[in-house]
């Protein structure tokens, strides 16, 4: 018997979804239950049903968990740390933080700001000086104000990181709440990194309660093999470093349900539909991989320096309202779809009367005759809804028009649209792609490109040996994202380069 | 319908109008728009004035910040460059400083002027040194006239407070000194260039500018809000005409002696394609020269009508491309020396906008 099975969870808005994956990558039992508040109830729900156990002791190499809960608690505002932050700068910016959040969400995370005399000019010389009793107030002040989490920014700091450090080192010795810095998060753009670093904070608690029990929930049901997360690129995350860095894993949804439908289909380069019940979210795979982006990174209104999976999205899902003058969404009835439809007996027309009404799909409890909508108002819809998802099908492809466009998620089998491709389990595309998710590591340095193909390949070299170190397979670890940022105008002739090695355990 | 006072909503509409007449470059403004609108939201709206209410009291002082764009987005302006060279044209001339003026209108350095207006209880003047933008700082009113006026000096600060007064017999070399003083001040300064009475403010500046741009912003906003065509009500308002639409299938690009130059291409009922070095220079539909600089060629977002400056152009963008007439200085023969299609190695004369029917 093969003792080689991997199973993949998604702990969605709606619904938990479990598979178990052979060696070969086949799914030899899938499992959808409704997602509990705490996450961890549908966890065990979901384990339990797959009765991973019958396959024998030892047989389950590792249980890879993807989830959408860090990115709902930002949706929601609910489950959030207040956060402290300090800025370390010259002079104080004409930009107060969080300036452009939305009113409501800063006054759920940000507690206070302290601004403290620091940070760098662009070529290293410090632009005031710095001086750790000012820290160590700033920090008495936040702690005071009832701060739970503190996040630090300084002007340059991904390029000259050691003041950051040392206001963390401060931090360690006076108090004991958790620290982000923002030179572990992003690059050059000092508001968005900020912002990153405060989202990074605010998460802290919400990832703990969430994540920290799963592995022992698991332990409990009889499995003793690793407990893995997802991150944003679709690879594999130690709970530990989740709950260091839960920015990390606030997009892994997206993430995998994008590699887990080309993986279904068969294809390695791909355009992704993932209808849901209320959104639609298109983006693409290139070699096995989301395609990220670091341009328009927006999570609930708070612009970020983050690489996060390129996803378009629109409004348009299984239970979107069908508006008066035949609008599909934005408004949508969501889980309630298959209650509060027309063709269930409800009295909200949405997408999927459309669909059971023309005879698209059919599902049990789903009549036809109870949607009113005539057939020509339904094929005019059906006809807009195929037009706005290809269009940005069709912006994600860009050059590239020979990929195949795969939909998967709840609403594909709704067989609204032409010229895609829906596979079989379509359904738990997302569980599929977090138990397919690969070892990666990722090296993201300050370098100069004098040198530049030299400097490449030891980096590569360099990043491959560590993703290998970390277990991934040697033979079929290979490099899947590579940017070069070069810092125009700036001596040295120096850039970002950021570099991920990744292969399968 | 005259705008006299600039609030939180014509600073959106700005944003857009700033990137049009940008016609390309000017890059990302967001953090400036950030800027001008926390001090409008702190110290109340701005007053608009036009160019002919200045009397001879008046003394006006041009704003903008130089410098490597990347710097910008890691050290945050403080206010406290801007106030220092205010506090030194005021003890150098002995005389206070009654207007400020955005030194150029295309991009983030429209907002310049509102980061200490408010503050300091001073107008923005309606208007700008240039009336778009372009790639270099000499391409400006007040170097077109240098012969036939007398330019103040330059300014160039930091936000220690450091100032250095560039005064210079050629302005050409203005733009050298400049750029080295704020390299070493570490490529980022806010600048002023040139301090100007009334009389040369009056003779130098393009007037109307401010709102020009907003009344674009304001065009394209509300075509959105009634679910109109923004492009068409754009070029309706503006005088201007589209060239084509399509779709982007092609971007060649690179960054070569501090410019980014390339060339787009878009497929659309025709094969077009726009050149640019920074700022859009040259489009040609069906192989033919249909637009050159100095008119504003724009590329905008079909479906928005949001404007593409040249570093935000992707493959697959469904795209519209226009052209705005130029300000009128750049159109005569010495502005088309300076600015037209032959001065950035173009073999084409000038096509001016409504030269076709």
């Amino acid at each position: 018997m093969n003792q080689n099975y991997v199973i993949g969870i998604d702990i969605g808005g709606t619904n938990t979804d479990g598979v178990i994956v052979d060696a070969s990558g086949k799914i030899v039992r899938a499992q959808k239950v409704t997602t509990t508040y705490p996450v961890d109830a549908g966890f065990a729900h979901v384990l339990n049903a797959l009765a991973p156990m019958e396959f024998g002791e030892g047989a389950i190499q590792r249980i890879c968990v993807g989830t959408t809960h860090a990115m709902n608690a930002l949706l929601t505002l609910s489950n959030l740390d207040p956060v402290g932050l300090i800025r370390i700068v010259g002079k104080p910016p004409l930009i107060d933080a969080a300036s452009d959040w939305p009113d409501s969400v800063r006054e759920a995370i940000l507690r206070d700001v302290v601004t403290v005399q620091g940070g760098f000019e662009c070529d290293g010389r410090p632009s005031a000086a710095f001086d750790e009793r000012e820290v160590e107030a700033a920090i008495k002040v936040l702690v005071s104000k009832g701060a739970k989490a503190l996040a630090v920014v300084g002007a340059f700091a991904p390029l000259y990181p050691e003041q950051e450090r040392a206001a963390r080192d401060v931090a360690r010795r006076i108090c004991d709440l958790p620290v982000t810095l923002s030179c572990e998060l992003g690059g050059i753009g000092f508001i968005e990194r900020e912002n990153a670093a405060m989202v990074n904070a605010t998460l802290g608690s919400c990832v703990n309660n969430g994540f920290a029990k799963l592995q022992s929930i698991a332990r409990d049901q009889g499995l003793m093999c690793p407990l893995y997360l997802t991150q944003n690129n679709g690879t594999l995350l130690l709970v530990e470093e989740a709950l260091r860095f839960p920015i990390k894993t606030i997009a892994a949804g997206p993430a995998n349900s994008c590699v887990g439908a080309a993986r279904l289909s068969g294809f390695s380069d791909a355009v992704v539909v993932d209808i849901g019940g209320t959104s639609s979210d298109v983006g693409v795979v290139n070699s096995g991989f989301v395609r990220r982006s670091f341009a328009n990174a927006n999570i609930g209104g708070i612009a970020l320096n983050f690489a996060m999976p390129d996803v378009l999205s629109v409004g348009i899902g299984g239970g979107s309202i069908i508006q008066e003058d035949g609008a599909v969404g934005p408004q949508s009835i969501g889980a309630r779809t298959l209650t509060e439809s027309c063709a269930f007996g409800g009295s909200v027309p949405t997408l999927t009367d459309v669909a059971v009404a023309l005879g698209r799909v059919q599902i049990v409890g789903a009549d036809p005759d109870r949607v009113s909508l005539s057939p020509e108002i339904c094929q005019r819809i059906v006809d807009k809804t195929q037009q706005r998802v290809w269009s940005l099908a069709e912006r994600m492809r860009g050059p590239r028009i020979d990929l195949p466009v795969v939909a998967v998620g709840g609403g594909a089998q709704l067989g609204l649209l032409k010229g895609v491709i829906v596979p079989e389990f379509a359904g738990v595309a997302n569980a599929y792609g977090a138990a397919l998710a690969e070892k990666s590591v990722t090296l993201d340095v300050t370098v100069s490109l004098d040198r530049r193909d030299e400097t490449l390949m030891r980096v590569e070299e360099e990043v491959i040996g560590l993703a290998v170190l970390s277990g991934a397979n040697k033979a079929l670890t290979r490099i899947v994202y590579k940017d070069v940022i070069p810092y125009h105008y700036m001596a040295g002739n120096r850039a970002r380069l950021i570099m991920t090695a990744a292969g399968p355990l | 319908m005259a705008i006299t006072i600039v609030d939180e909503q014509q600073l959106s509409a700005l944003v857009l109008g700033a990137a049009v007449l940008g016609s390309g470059g000017g890059g990302n403004p967001r953090y400036d728009y950030l800027i001008a609108r926390q001090a409008i939201r702190k110290y109340g709206p701005v007053r608009l004035m036009q160019l002919a209410e200045l009397t001879p009291a008046d003394f006006v002082v041009p704003l903008c910040f130089m410098g490597a764009p990347l710097v910008c987005m890691e050290k945050i302006p403080s206010g406290i460059e801007l106030k220092a060279i205010l506090n030194k044209v005021e003890s150098l001339y002995e005389r206070k400083v009654t207007a400020l003026v955005a030194t150029e209108i295309g991009g983030g350095n429209a907002f310049v002027p509102y980061f200490i207006a408010g503050e300091l209880g001073l107008p923005v003047l309606d208007a700008d040194n240039i009336g778009r933008a372009f790639p270099e700082l000499q391409m400006s009113a007040s170097f077109l006239m240098a012969d036939e006026v007398t330019l103040g000096v330059t300014m160039v600060a930091d936000e220690q407070g450091n100032v250095v007064t560039i005064d210079t017999k050629d302005p050409r070399t203005v733009e050298t000194i400049a750029r080295a003083v704020t390299v070493a001040m570490g490529s980022v300064a806010a600048e002023m260039m040139h301090v100007m009475p009334t009389d040369v403010a009056q003779k130098v500046l393009v007037a109307g500018t401010v709102s020009q741009a907003i009344q674009i912003g304001e065009c394209i906003l509300s075509a959105r809000r009634d679910q109109v065509d923004p492009i068409a009500a754009l070029v309706n308002a503006m005088v201007g005409r589209e060239l084509m639409r399509g779709m982007i299938t092609d971007i060649d690009h690179s960054v070569q002696g501090g410019f980014l130059r390339g060339k787009v291409v878009i497929h659309g009922k025709q094969l077009g394609e726009v050149q640019y070095q920074n700022e859009y220079l040259l489009a040609r539909v069906g192989g033919e020269v249909v637009a050159t600089t100095p008119d504003i060629i724009m590329l905008l977002e079909e479906e928005s009508g949001e404007p593409l400056t040249t570093d935000m152009l992707a493959f697959g963008l469904r795209v519209a491309v226009v052209v705005l007439p130029a300000p009128v200085i750049w159109t005569s023969a010495k502005g088309l020396a300076l600015v037209g299609p032959r001065a950035f190695g173009f073999d084409t004369d000038y096509v001016p906008c409504g030269s076709q029917s």
